[in-house]
């Protein structure tokens, strides 16, 4: 037994030699551990970060994950996804503190549904959280100090622009004259509308508004007069279902719907099941994929206009969390929290759709992305001192498809 | 006898088709009297539309009532046959759109529907588990399922493609939802299975002790139902993009359908239930088009009159006994004086 102990203790010790010896004689490659080290520091520390999207699949989470990913190794952080509800709060609480369970130490937001008491619970925990996709106009106007004005909220990259900074009605005016230009032998003289309700997107309605002013400054002048069907609270306002099949008897005559809601969703079904996509143009906000097939010229050419955020916008709330979980901040940081309006993909062309389809919005591939990950490690705070949020607002903020071009 | 015969032929048609009419024509003087339905002048209720919203959202209906009540009239309550229809839809339709083949997404719809429907039963079977906990584990596996077939993105652009989309709109749109009643009318009149269903539905042991053999009689419901599903299927992927779905949310969407089952088996009475099921969608979709017309078309206005004339519906019909025995009263009544 005792020689047992003995041979046991010897082969322990022998051991313990071993590794030293080893450990000396791996002094060369010190400096690559060192230097890693550095690298690691430039990195950041090693985190997760939680995104809670609004739905589970569609073109715009797959790439927004792709995007993600593809910066895992260079930024030192894993992501971690999880599906909010659109119409439960309570379900969104739960979402989020699974996420704070898990040990995430920051979250995207991608919905502005019970967010002070997701912040309240954020910031017991220690972890931050910003918005993206959305421009939290609930919390903006109602809960601003319990949010914005929370150091654990960073701020959020609004899918478009704010309802205080609405353009999507002079956007879509503009490419309905752009179409006009390039179609002057038959262009469109009479459009109608369809938006979601104003308690739900109130920037719709303004941008629907804005369109109509538009219309009306442009017949002042113009030789051709387009007619805008008046905005029809009962007919024109889609409430989350397809629009009705007597839009188009509503509507007699009309030659293009400009839908600042979801038109692809909840317009062009519709249109197709009526027999419509063929002599009714489209332009409508969002792009869910497949569109391009009747976009332009191509196929019906019932598609005039789609727009999207870009996926990279996502930067935005990126950086300023992991500036934060690092400790740091930019030197231009504003005290409280912001929202910021994102130009978008505006695709009024076939040369604007070709564009596009390189983008990782469409193709889903990292390497298609107009950041690279040292790119967006570069905007950080820790990883760049010189960098600003100034500069990060505008790299984020100012995507347009002449950025794909 | 003949004249005798010919008068119960022409009263079955007049109690069939009273009840779209009926409705055709309550519609038309409430929208006939409602300005907001009249455009230049014209009203929109009888606009040539109306005929085509009618027939071709009831020709969708019509399917997917009858594979719901080809399995209730055979003592089953089966879930899972909003998520087969859902999860043939997208395999379908991308072998369709991908093949520019509309026919042979046809094909691959009755087939993979058969094939699925085929593996719920055999489960039901093997697993001797009640049909609803059986058919509601089908139905979250086949979900999850559409999460992972073609990447988990569905299917958009079927139903936008007018060569693909040829069974969604009209006249192609009479093919499947024909040959889906022609299925039904086979399996109920012309199958053992189909004519032993009535007595498993009204007492299953007994049924079995006579000497039915239900496992068979489960097997050939479930290849009938497929076969139906598989055409709804069709219809569906050719009007709709289909997302993948979790959570039940493919039973909400077969039983959206469902009213036009327990109305067309009542209004069946007076010929036979799959008359009665397609005079019933009929009948609905002409009620759907005259709210549309009148901007009901959609939200809780829409909901509450739906439901307020689908429980007077039934209730009216629970009280057909009583009805003709009243009827039948009266008429004693004036033979004697």
């Amino acid at each position: 037994m005792k020689n047992a102990v003995k041979k046991f203790v010897a082969m322990m010790l022998a051991g313990v030699m071993s590794f030293s010896l080893m450990a000396c004689g791996s002094s060369g490659s010190g400096a690559a551990s060192s230097e890693g080290a550095a690298s690691s520091e430039k990195a950041g520390k090693n985190c997760t970060i939680g995104v809670a999207f609004y739905q589970d699949s569609g073109l715009a989470t797959t790439a927004a994950k792709a995007y993600l990913d593809n910066m895992s190794d260079t930024l030192n952080c894993k992501f971690k996804y999880t599906v909010l509800s659109q119409t439960d709060e309570g379900v969104n609480l739960t979402k989020i503190q699974e996420l704070i369970a898990s040990g995430v130490d920051g979250i995207i937001c991608t919905m502005d549904s019970g967010t002070a008491a997701i912040v309240q619970e954020c910031e017991a925990a220690d972890v931050y959280i910003g918005g993206y996709l959305c421009d939290y106009d609930i919390s903006y106007t109602q809960a601003y100090d319990a949010v914005f004005k929370n150091d654990h909220f960073v701020g959020t990259a609004i899918d478009g622009y704010a309802p205080d900074n609405v353009i999507v009605g002079k956007q879509m005016f503009e490419s309905l004259l752009e179409y006009n230009e390039r179609n002057a032998d038959a262009p469109i003289t009479h459009v109608s509308l369809a938006i979601f309700p104003v308690w739900a997107f109130p920037a719709q309605t303004l941008a629907a508004q804005q369109f109509i002013a538009e219309v009306d400054e442009y017949n002042k002048t113009a030789d051709v007069k387009i007619t805008c069907d008046p905005l029809n609270e009962e007919t024109d306002v889609l409430a989350f279902a397809p629009m009705d099949s007597t839009y188009f008897a509503k509507h007699e005559g009309i030659q293009a719907i400009m839908s600042f809601a979801a038109g692809t969703g909840f317009v062009y079904p519709v249109m197709v099941q009526t027999g419509n996509d063929k002599n009714i143009k489209l332009f409508t906000t969002g792009f869910d994929g497949g569109e391009e097939k009747n976009f332009g010229s191509a196929g019906t050419g019932t598609y005039q206009q789609n727009c999207v955020t870009a996926v990279e916008s996502i930067t935005y709330p990126l950086v300023l969390l992991l500036n934060k979980i690092n400790g740091v901040e930019f030197k231009d940081q504003p005290e409280d929290a912001e929202r910021v309006s994102c130009d978008q993909f505006i695709m009024n062309s076939d040369e604007d759709m070709t564009a596009f389809e390189k983008n990782i919005y469409f193709t889903a591939n990292a390497s298609d992305a107009l950041f690279t990950p040292e790119d967006v490690l570069n905007m950080t705070a820790y990883a760049n001192p010189d960098a600003t949020y100034e500069q990060l607002k505008k790299a984020c903020s100012t995507i347009t498809i002449d950025s794909l071009k | 006898m003949n004249t005798n015969k010919g008068l119960e032929i022409f009263k079955k048609i007049g109690l069939s088709v009273i009840f779209p009419l009926l409705m055709f024509v309550v519609m038309l003087i409430i929208t006939g009297t409602n300005e907001k339905c009249y455009v230049n002048g014209k009203l929109i209720f009888l606009s040539g539309d109306m005929l085509q919203q009618v027939f071709l959202n009831a020709s969708m209906t019509i399917c997917v009532a009858l594979a719901i009540w080809i399995q209730l009239k055979n003592g089953r309550f089966d879930f899972s046959g909003g998520a087969t229809m859902i999860l043939t839809a997208i395999v379908a339709g991308h072998i369709g759109y991908d093949t520019k083949n509309p026919w042979l997404a046809l094909i691959i719809a009755v087939v993979l529907a058969v094939v699925l429907s085929m593996f719920t039963a055999t489960v039901y079977i093997l697993g001797r588990i009640p049909i609803i906990i059986c058919t509601i584990g089908m139905t979250l596996f086949y979900e999850s399922l559409t999460y992972l077939v073609f990447g988990g993105q569905g299917i958009r652009v079927f139903y936008s493609s007018v060569e693909t989309s040829v069974f969604g709109r009209l006249p192609g749109i009479f093919l499947p939802a024909g040959l889906a009643i022609l299925a039904f009318v086979v399996f109920t009149y012309f199958t053992a299975a189909g004519r032993k269903g009535k007595i498993l539905s009204n007492n299953q042991r007994a049924g079995v002790n006579i000497g039915i053999n239900e496992k068979k009689n489960v097997f050939i419901t479930y290849i009938f139902s497929g076969i139906i599903l598989g055409f709804a299927a069709i219809i569906y992927v050719s009007q709709h993009e289909v997302g993948p779905q979790s959570g039940l949310a493919t039973s909400g969407i077969m039983f959206s359908y469902i009213v036009p089952v327990f109305m067309g088996t009542f209004i069946g009475l007076a010929s036979c239930d799959v008359v009665g099921i397609a005079i019933a969608a009929i009948g609905m979709e002409i009620m759907n088009y005259g709210l549309n017309c009148l901007n009901l078309g959609a939200g809780g206005w829409q909901q509450i009159i739906l439901g307020i004339f689908v429980l007077g519906f039934y209730s009216f019909s629970a009280q057909t006994d009583k009805i003709q025995a009243l009827f039948a009263r009266m008429k004693a009544g004036k033979a004697k004086v």
